[in-house]
């Protein structure tokens, strides 16, 4: 009891910066729509009632969720041990082309569909770990900074599946009409988990990734090393952690996640590969980590938020012709600032400012 | 004329009270030492003199006049300097660049290098401070960069310099040159707080003596009267009993616990460990002395696997261990307290519970090396904070939370109840308070007598010396003597550690057969 108490205190605080920091987003993004000629009032509810308004939105703002919650676990594992891996969407398109190119292998073959499914994944699982562990490799081998080589591989998996989805590529449709692979088979496609909603199983997987991350992180020896590398790399050596290993499998695990999300993306949203299958997950999810203060739960909570920014400007551009672009800088907005308040988390220096304020009077 | 006068000052963190209802005054070219045991609130006193823990209540006065202090920009406009327990210089930037960092003066300007540098370099002259301003401060001992902190405060204008511990990094030399620099200063006009756990030190330095314990004032007193013993009983709260060291019995089997033959290491290009021979038997504390830097750290990183060493061999129970890992190494049966703890030993973004692990948490029964056993842990670490005496407020509390002697203990509780076959231990009681280090030394003594081995590395020779049945003495890398402590003076030991070579080695424990 005590310590869900102080678990609770130690949360709350955070939430409080994070929901000022919502706030101080929404403020200022109010400003710019009324500087561009928008009621922003206006926007903020066509934003809610286009994420939240009907069924179908709901589900879109969940669907586009998904990604970014795995991702954004993905990147929170490996920023917990201070490996800074932002190729993750890399990763995932790397984790895209695996699934993809397992079902091809598949594709004829009549197996239940939870196996092809689980196979699919795998196959993602495995290929987003290998692109995930070469920049561990570099680091922990040749000190080379994981930054730039994953942000260096992304464009390397990137040109490759574009050469490999070309119209007439290696993997592409026979047709050779569109740049992208065939669509899969009906048994590889994950199940719908909402009656007349594109909503499927992916959800439910990012949900279970958040408690595996979660117990990984707070129950097991390895989710110890990692954030005891993390936080201080020469104690975790001294302790007996080999860290160039915890380097490598953790950015392993990271890209392996990461690629799950493109797997869960192509078996259950697009169906097929090709090159748009990301409008930029793998560097969203960099805020949506961020903003979930690289905590599952905090995460599961960004990721939603985000999705519904996501959703529902879509439906504001529609509804009242509010450039989308205009959502976009919103959620810069909201990054900017609770990037800038969590500065402030650890220095206490508004709750003091606060405190003696309210002393004096 | 009072520098600093503290009125009724009371800080709480949650429902601790760090500070209770603490009032004193600090006049000009005094200086005011400051004693306590671990966690009674001293750092957490000066934190607040300099803005960093602003106080919940009380007034602070400097010259007669009240002033507001809430953050150390305020306390430095305000003439206050403070050297920290912990230093806060940026490693990667050179002295003279950490002297201006911050600097109204210096900043919002192009700056010109080769000025600063020159009006850097004549004000260290007036100190009598011969460090290059363009040294990389992570390239200067620990002895330097600490004289850097007093050059910034003393920079930025400091007419009241607070100093939290700042001999428990310095070598006896340096004490006596940071004592030369204080009284300097005294005769500026300065006021001094000096803040440490070494009775001689602030009886040799300061006028005035303030004792805290948990979080009170429990004495102000004139130094020229002050008496060891009651200074003890004011601090801990009862006496000191004088340790005892249990006489071994003449027929003792014993084994070599820890071998080290023909060992070499480098530091880079440098060789800082030259081909030593040594050996630790069981039922023995083998204390090495030296001036610090003479290949004492190296030596023991590459015995705990924390450096690689070049020629020789080092056997533990007669197993191998060069070139193994940390974790070979610890399981073969070794335990380290390393020389400073928040560098390596403890991760103070951790709880205790998981500092307490640090070492052993792939091992039975805090894990079964996949999932941790939170029950086994938290458990442990309970009983290490009982055992220990560590002031906390609960198990779950960050060791960044705790003061810098109870950090200190919550590594030692973890390295001793790994039950080691060998304890290597690097001043294991920097930062503690008399209580503690007496205690420490009884828990020495005790994994002695229970057959271990124990390499003991200290600075403080007197620890070095009432503790050990042989005593080692390193000078640039070379072994210069291994003697029994009741057969040298301390001249000897002294003239071993300049580098004068002893014929006559003690190659083997006084008492016991070896088997
Ligand atoms: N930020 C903090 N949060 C919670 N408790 C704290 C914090 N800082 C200090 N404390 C507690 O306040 C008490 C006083 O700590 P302080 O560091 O002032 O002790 P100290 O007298 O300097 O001890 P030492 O001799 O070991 O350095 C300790 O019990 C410590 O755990
Ligand atoms: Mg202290």
């Amino acid at each position: 009891m005590k310590k869900m108490r102080i678990i609770l205190k130690k949360n709350m605080k955070s939430l409080m910066l994070t929901f000022i920091a919502l706030i101080c987003a929404l403020l200022v993004a109010s400003v710019i729509m009324v500087l561009a000629g928008y009621n922003p009032l206006q926007a903020y509810q066509s934003i809610v009632t286009g994420a939240f308004g009907s069924r179908n939105a709901i589900a879109q703002t969940f669907l586009k969720a998904t990604p970014l919650m795995i991702i954004g676990l993905a990147i929170a594992v490996a920023f917990k041990g201070s490996a800074f891996n932002i190729g993750a969407e890399g990763q995932f398109y790397a984790g895209a082309l695996g699934a993809a190119l397992s079902e091809m292998y598949f594709h004829e073959t009549a197996l239940p569909s939870f196996i092809i499914i689980f196979l699919c994944l795998v196959t993602a699982f495995v290929f987003g770990g290998i692109w995930g562990a070469i920049p561990g490799y570099l680091r922990s081998a040749r000190g080379a900074s994981e930054v730039v080589t994953s942000v260096m591989l992304t464009s390397v998996m990137l040109l490759f599946v574009r050469y490999l989805v070309t119209q007439g590529g290696p993997i592409a449709e026979p047709r050779g009409f569109y740049p992208e692979t065939q669509e899969i088979v009906e048994s590889a496609r994950l199940p719908y988990i909402w009656e007349n909603t594109r909503l499927h199983a992916g959800f439910i997987i990012a949900l279970f990734v958040a408690l595996a991350v979660y117990l990984l992180m707070e129950k097991t020896t390895w989710g110890y090393k990692i954030k005891a590398t993390g936080l201080n790399s020469l104690s975790a050596e001294y302790g007996g952690i080999n860290i160039g290993l915890v380097t490598v499998t953790t950015m392993a695990l990271s890209g392996a996640i990461a690629g799950l999300a493109g797997g869960v993306e192509v078996l259950g949203t697009s169906w097929k590969l090709y090159m748009g299958l990301s409008p930029g997950y793998g560097y969203n999810a960099i805020a949506v980590a961020l903003l979930g203060r690289l905590n599952p739960v905090g995460i599961i909570f960004s990721a939603l938020l985000f999705g519904m920014l996501n959703t529902g400007s879509n439906q504001m551009a529609r509804s009242i012709g509010i450039p989308s672009t205009l959502a976009a800088v919103l959620q810069a907005l909201v990054l900017l600032f609770v990037v800038g308040f969590s500065v402030l988390e650890n220095k206490e220096i508004i709750l003091k400012k606060w405190k003696r304020g309210g002393n004096n009077e | 004329m009072k520098a600093l006068e503290i009125k009724n000052l009371t800080k709480k963190f949650g429902k601790l009270v760090a500070n209770d209802d603490i009032s004193f005054t600090l006049d000009c070219g005094e200086v005011l030492a400051i004693l306590g045991e671990n966690g009674a609130g001293k750092t957490t006193l000066m934190r607040g003199i300099y803005g960093m823990d602003v106080p919940d209540n009380g007034q602070i006065w400097i010259r007669e006049k009240q002033e507001e202090i809430t953050c150390p920009k305020d306390a430095i406009s305000l003439g206050i300097g403070m050297v920290h327990q912990h230093f806060m210089l940026v490693n990667n930037f050179t002295v003279a660049e950490n002297l201006v960092l911050g600097m109204k003066e210096f900043t919002g300007q192009v700056l010109n290098r080769k000025e600063i540098y020159k009006k850097i370099n004549s004000f260290f002259q007036q100190y009598n401070f011969d460090v290059p301003a363009d040294a990389k401060v992570k390239d200067l001992p620990v002895g330097l960069q600490q004289r850097v902190e007093i050059m910034k405060a003393l920079f930025r204008g400091a007419q009241i310099l607070v100093l939290d511990e700042p001999t428990a990094v310095l070598t006896p030399q340096e004490t006596k040159e940071l004592f030369t620099i204080i009284r300097k200063l005294q005769k500026e006009g300065k006021s001094i707080i000096f803040i440490s756990h070494k009775l001689e030190e602030v009886k040799e330095i300061s006028q005035r003596i303030m004792v805290l314990r948990l979080g009170k004032v429990s004495g102000i007193v004139d130094t020229k009267d002050a008496d060891e013993a009651i200074m003890a009983r004011m601090m801990i709260g009862r006496d000191l009993v004088a340790m005892k060291k249990k006489e071994l019995d003449p027929d003792l089997k014993r084994e070599k616990v820890l071998e080290v033959k023909n060992l070499t290491v480098k530091d880079g290009k440098k060789t800082v460990v030259k081909g030593i021979d040594f050996t630790v038997y069981s039922n023995e504390i083998l204390g090495v002395a030296g001036v610090d830097g003479n290949g004492q750290l190296e030596l023991v990183e590459a015995i705990a696997g924390l450096r690689k060493s070049e020629d020789g061999r080092i056997l533990l129970k007669n197993r191998n261990i060069k070139g193994k890992s940390v974790k070979f190494i610890r399981k073969s049966g070794l335990a380290h307290i390393p020389e400073d703890r928040r560098v390596r030993g403890l991760i103070t973004g951790f709880s205790l519970v998981d500092n307490s692990i640090l070492t052993n948490h792939d091992n039975k029964p805090f894990s079964n090396g996949i999932i941790i056993n939170r029950k086994a842990t938290v458990e442990f670490t309970k009983n290490n904070i009982c055992k220990y005496n560590i002031k906390t407020e609960s198990e779950n509390a960050l060791a960044s939370s705790l003061s810098g002697g109870n950090q200190q203990k919550v590594i030692i509780a973890r390295e001793i109840s790994s039950k080691p076959e060998l304890l290597v231990a690097m001043k294991p009681t920097r930062g503690l308070d008399v209580g503690a280090v007496e205690y420490i030394h009884c828990c020495l003594l005790a994994e002695r007598d229970k057959g271990k081995g124990i390499l003991l590395l200290s600075s403080e020779l007197e620890e070095i010396m009432t503790l050990s049945d042989r005593i080692m003495v390193m000078h640039g890398g070379e072994i210069t003597g291994i003697v029994y402590p009741d057969e040298v003076t301390t001249e000897e030991i002294g003239l071993m550690m300049a580098g004068v070579k002893r014929e006559k080695m003690a190659k083997l424990p006084k008492e016991g057969v070896i088997v």
